[in-house]
This record gives C-alpha cells, structure tokens and sequence, in this order.
C-alpha cells in the first residue's frame, strides 16, 4: 500500500512523467536523471533526498543545439558551458583524454537484456520489496526543497496543486 | 598503557572492569598522540582541542574520528573540497547527533578523497593520509583520513561514507574492520550528497564489536531523511556463536577470471578454509558480473554527482570567487575551487545525462543495475552470505594510479556492487600479504543483514586472529 503510494507520488507530476520533460530535448541538451522517480521494488533509490536541506539547483540552461557526436572537442566546451566549468587548454587535452577513454568504458555496460524495449519486461518481472520505506507526507513535505520552493524548474502552480499538505 | 591503542572499545571496557585504567584516561593519550603522529600520517585535516563527550551513555569516554563530509555543528565540513576549505556546518547531522547522545567524543575532521570521489585517498586537495602501514603507500579511499587514523590508534573508531567502497577501502588497505550497511539504515541526513541513491554512513572500527556497538547507535529511522528505513534495527547484544555450522556461503565463480593479484587470491582461499574449519558449507555461485558492475557504477555516480554538485555555485557555500555576472561567479568559483577528479566526473555525469547519451548510458546503466539487484536476490534465495575479496590488491604504492582513472576505478570492481543493490558488507582484515600490507575477507549478505554479519565476523575474528598475530602499524614503522 505504502510502496503504490510513493510510487503514485513519485510518478504522477507532470515534470516527471516517464522521466522526461514535456518538450522533447535536441541532441546533447541536459535531460538530468530521473531521480523523482521510484523503479518498482527498490526501497533503496529514492534520491529525494532532505541531507543538506538544500535544494539542488537544477543544471543551469540548454546547451546550443546541433550534432554530437562522441566527446570531441566541440562536445567538451558544451559540456564545460553546461557545467559551469572553465577548463585551461592544457587541463582540457588531459581531461578530454580521460573523458574519451572513461566515455569507451561507459559504453562497455554490460550486454544483455538492458535495452529500452526491455524495461518493462525487467519492471514485470520485478518481484516485490521485502520492505517498503513507507511515507510521512507530512514530514516529507516538510523537510524537503521542494516545501522550501527549492526546484525553479516546478511552476509553483504546479507545486501548490500537488501539495498534499 | 604502552599498548592501549590496539585495544577495542569492548576490550578497554573489560580492562577497567578488571581494574585497568578508565576509558576516558586512556583517551587522553590517544588525544595526546594524535596530535604527534598526525603531522605525519595526515589523518586529520582538524584536530579538536578537547572534546571528552559526555559522562553516561554507551559510548562514553571514547573519541570518534569524522570524515569530514558529515556535518557537525560548528566543525569543518570540507569533504576535501579547496572549495569548502573553510566552510562550517551550521548543524549536526543525525548520525553526529546520535552519537552524541551515546555520549561520544571526538578527536578531529579527517582527510578523504574531494566530495569522497576516489579509491586512494590522493584526489583530495587539502591534507592527504597515508598507509599506517607503509607511508609510501596509498590508505585507500576515501574515507582515507580515518582509516588511518583508527588503523593506527589515533581513535577508537571512526565514520566514514561508502558510496562504491569509500569504507570498505581503506578499512582493507589499513588492516582494519568497515561494516557499510544497508541503504536507508543509517540516516543521510547532514552527509554532503555525492550519489544519493548509492551514499551510506558506515563504520571503521578495530575490532567487530566496536563496529557493531557503534552501528547500534547509528541505525534507526528517521525523520530528517524520508528515504531512512522504518523498520528498527534489533537493538540486543550480538549473540557469540561457538561455530558457524549451518552456514551456507556463497563464493562468486566470477573471482576466477578477475585480475586479482596472487596474495589476494591465496588469501581468499585461506579465509574460505577458516570459514569451512568453522562449519560453514561453501557453494559456488553465478550471476555476479563484477567487472561488469564498475562501468555501470561509474555511469550512475557520476550521472548523481553532476546533478549533486551542481549547487556549489559561490552563492550558497563555501569560497566565492568574484565576477560580473552569476554565470561568471558560478564559472569561477567551480573552475578553481573543483580538482581534476570532481570536474572529470561532473562533465561525464552531464555528458551521460544528456539528450541522445542517456538512452545509451544511463538508462542502460539503471537497467543493469535492476538486473544485478534481482541477480544478488536469486542468489540470497539459495546461500546466506557471500565471501570474496574486498579489492583486487593489497594498498597500492602512492601516485602509481594518478593518471589512470580507469585503473584506478578497477580498485572498486569488488565492492560496487553491494552499493548497487544497496545491501549491507562487511570488511574483515584477515592476514598481511609478502609486502606486509594487510588483506582482508568481505561478507556480503541480503538486506537487513548486517547482524547476521556481525556475528559471523565475531566468530571469523577469533579464528583469523588478525590484531593478536600482527604487529600494529605504529610498531612497524618504529
């Protein structure tokens, strides 16, 4: 009972839906992770979390648009724009070797049924918790940014409905 | 006294019960000493000048050591950062509080790798620590500072965070025992967010029952934090086992193919006849791919971190550096106050969460993740606990691994796993390689198991006769 609640919470927002925004994104734009969103069973993921009390800034604004492909160099001032960070020449041809060579060992995940299309197969076959952290929406609420108007990208309307409290 | 810093909390106790001195007189030498060896060691980036903790509770008299990315009211809470370098935490985190409340002590803040990004201890950019052991050597990370400091006496026990073996690590490097619990055991709250959904407070302790005495205090729900368990951890003693007959332990048929050095494997092997010697019945199990768990662990923190991270922007924490705009703040504020390290994962993080990568990266990642959980799940169906290394190899030489960030990550191919699937692991040191570094054994076991650990640490403990065989590091290096 407790679990389809947090999961009705965690999924039922607008801004969260299937984890994507209502527009849909160019190439190489910031998506951000779908870290409202509970996957079934697992008790262990919810990353809403109230540890510093703060509300976690959402990644500043769409890069440009346009084709990428792979970390070249284009890809890394995006990425250094998108971050917020301002590599020195030499501090980048370092880093863009390490990001290409931590980019390749990305792309070794592990084969195997974990593609997209298989995700709901995986959520069927997805036996249920053996615990549930169950849900005080009041102290939630209470001890989250959210209370606190913490994410900007949530139109307060928006938040105001959802609201329990 | 000579030797009171390889005491165990829980052997200090029966000392003075047998008339030995008090808890609190043999702190004050450990106080004094700290403040000796610490220039040397690099374990404390701050060192507290008098903080003896209250008179009652079950940890009075004893003196904690703190990482410092779990905040303390009025303590530094630099996570390694230059960019929090003099940043103070206006309040106690609950795990900080509890202890507290047992009546604790505290000796000083640690060093650790930045925001606790790495596996040696080297990616901090304040005060680095160094193997007890062997300075030349790396403590592990990144809960560096502290396992140094409880490995060479300098605290009866510490706090570290474990996001893919941060206590694990360096408990294994330093020659000592790291108990990471479940997710959702101990509060988060006040513990500076690298990958929330993969970040746990855990203990570094000398002895099993310090780490089980300890976690007593820590564990519990909590309000603060709405992803904490609800469920009470069972609060009695540990039960002493004579023999862990019936046990049923699950080896990972995986570790053959792994890259592990020869000591550790030798080492392995050993631990699983002194498991055997003491009852237990080892089976062999399939479906941990644990090379495979590191490319997937590195996607989702890395995805977590940029996200994490994005708030030291100049305006809320920290150092600010000056501009004409707040992009202009934000960009040089994070420019000079992140290392390499933090910025390498930061830029990944964004690059995996962005529009045409995430279907390849992180989604993949999280699909593999949901697999490994149901993976450990089938596995736990059929033995108790899983044994197996903590690290592929004894702690490494400093510097060796720097510019090797992919080697480096390998340190972490036996340990993220548990993180993943969020289940409890304990560490146990077991014996020193031929370099006389220490090596350790990792119980793994399913949720909620962390009792069950214990206890058949306590009994592993006794047999492996670690801290009764071998000489204490301070003794080693004269």
């Amino acid at each position: 009972m407790a679990r389809s609640r947090l999961r009705d919470f965690c999924q039922d927002r607008t801004w969260s839906q299937k984890g994507e925004p209502a527009s849909s994104p160019k190439k190489g734009e910031w998506i951000g992770a779908d870290q409202f969103r509970l996957p079934p069973s697992f008790s262990g993921w919810f990353v809403f979390h109230s540890n510093t009390g703060v509300a976690q800034r959402p990644v500043a604004q769409a890069i440009s648009s346009g084709k990428v492909i792979g970390l070249d160099q284009k890809r890394l001032k995006e990425l250094e724009e998108l971050t917020g960070l301002s590599l020195e020449p030499d501090e980048r041809e370092t880093l863009k070797t390490d990001l290409d060579c931590l980019e390749r060992f990305a792309a070794s995940l592990p084969a195997g049924p974990f593609g997209s299309q298989d995700m709901a197969l995986l959520e069927q076959r997805d036996p249920e918790p053996t615990e549930v952290a169950s849900l005080d929406r009041k102290v939630f609420w209470e001890n989250t940014p959210v209370a606190r108007g913490g994410f900007i990208n949530i139109p307060a309307t928006e938040r105001k409905k959802k609201d329990p409290s | 006294m000579s030797d009171y810093r390889r005491l165990t909390m829980q052997e200090a106790l029966q000392q003075h019960q047998g008339g030995g001195l008090a808890a609190r007189e043999l702190n004050s030498a450990l106080l004094q000493a700290a403040k000796v060896e610490n220039p040397d060691l690099g374990a404390y980036t701050h060192l507290f000048d008098h903080d003896p903790g209250l008179e009652y509770g079950v940890l009075a008299g004893f003196s904690a050591a703190i990482k410092a990315n779990i905040a303390g009211c009025g303590w530094p809470n630099h996570c390694g950062s230059q960019l929090l370098e003099h940043y103070r935490s206006p309040f106690d985190s609950t795990a900080i509080a509890r202890l507290k409340q047992a009546g604790c002590g505290f000796v000083g803040i640690n060093s650790m790798d930045e925001f606790g990004m790495g596996s040696s201890g080297e990616n901090t950019r304040l005060t680095q620590a160094v193997n007890p052991w062997n300075h030349d050597r790396t403590a592990g990370g990144s809960s560096s500072g502290t396992a140094a400091a409880v490995a060479a006496g300098l605290a009866w026990f510490g706090l570290g965070s474990d996001t893919g073996g941060s206590v694990r690590l360096p408990a294994h490097f330093c020659g000592i025992v790291g108990l990471k619990p479940t997710w959702g055991r101990v509060s988060r709250y006040g513990l500076v967010a690298f990958a929330s959904s993969l970040d746990t407070i855990g203990v570094l302790a000398r002895g099993v029952s310090d780490a089980h005495l300890v976690f007593q205090v820590l564990a519990g729900s909590d309000p603060l934090d709405a992803t904490s368990k609800r469920s009470h951890y069972d609060q009695t003693p540990l039960r002493k086992r004579l023999s862990l007959k019936g046990l049923r332990v699950g080896v990972p048929e995986e570790l053959k193919g792994l890259d592990l050095e020869r000591g550790v494997r030798q080492d392995h092997e050993e631990s699983c006849r002194q498991l055997q010697d003491q009852g237990a019945s080892l089976l062999p199990v399939r479906g941990i791919d644990f090379a495979g768990t590191v490319p997937v662990y590195t996607v989702i923190n890395c995805a977590e971190a940029s996200s994490n991270l994005q708030r030291y922007d100049g305006s809320l924490y920290g150092v600010r550096k000056e501009g004409k705009t707040y992009e202009e703040v934000s960009r040089n504020t994070r420019t000079e106050g992140f290392g390499a390290e933090v910025k390498r994962r930061i830029l990944l993080g964004a690059h995996v969460l962005s529009a045409g990568f995430r279907q390849r990266y992180y989604l993949r990642a999280r699909s593999a993740r949901r697999e490994l959980r149901l993976a450990f799940r089938d596995i736990f169906s059929r033995v108790d606990i899983l044994a197996l290394p903590t690290a592929p190899g004894a702690a490494f030489p400093l510097g060796s691994r720097l510019n090797d960030p992919v080697r480096m990550y390998g340190t972490d191919s036996l340990t993220v796993a548990a993180n993943l699937a969020g289940l409890p692991a304990l560490t146990l040191p077991t014996n020193l390689d031929h370099e006389g570094l220490p090596l350790s054994l990792q119980l793994m076991g399913p949720e909620d198991s962390e009792k069950d650990l214990l206890e058949i640490g306590l009994v592993l403990e006794k047999a492996f006769k670690f801290r009764q065989r071998k000489a204490a590091p301070w003794q080693k290096n004269g």
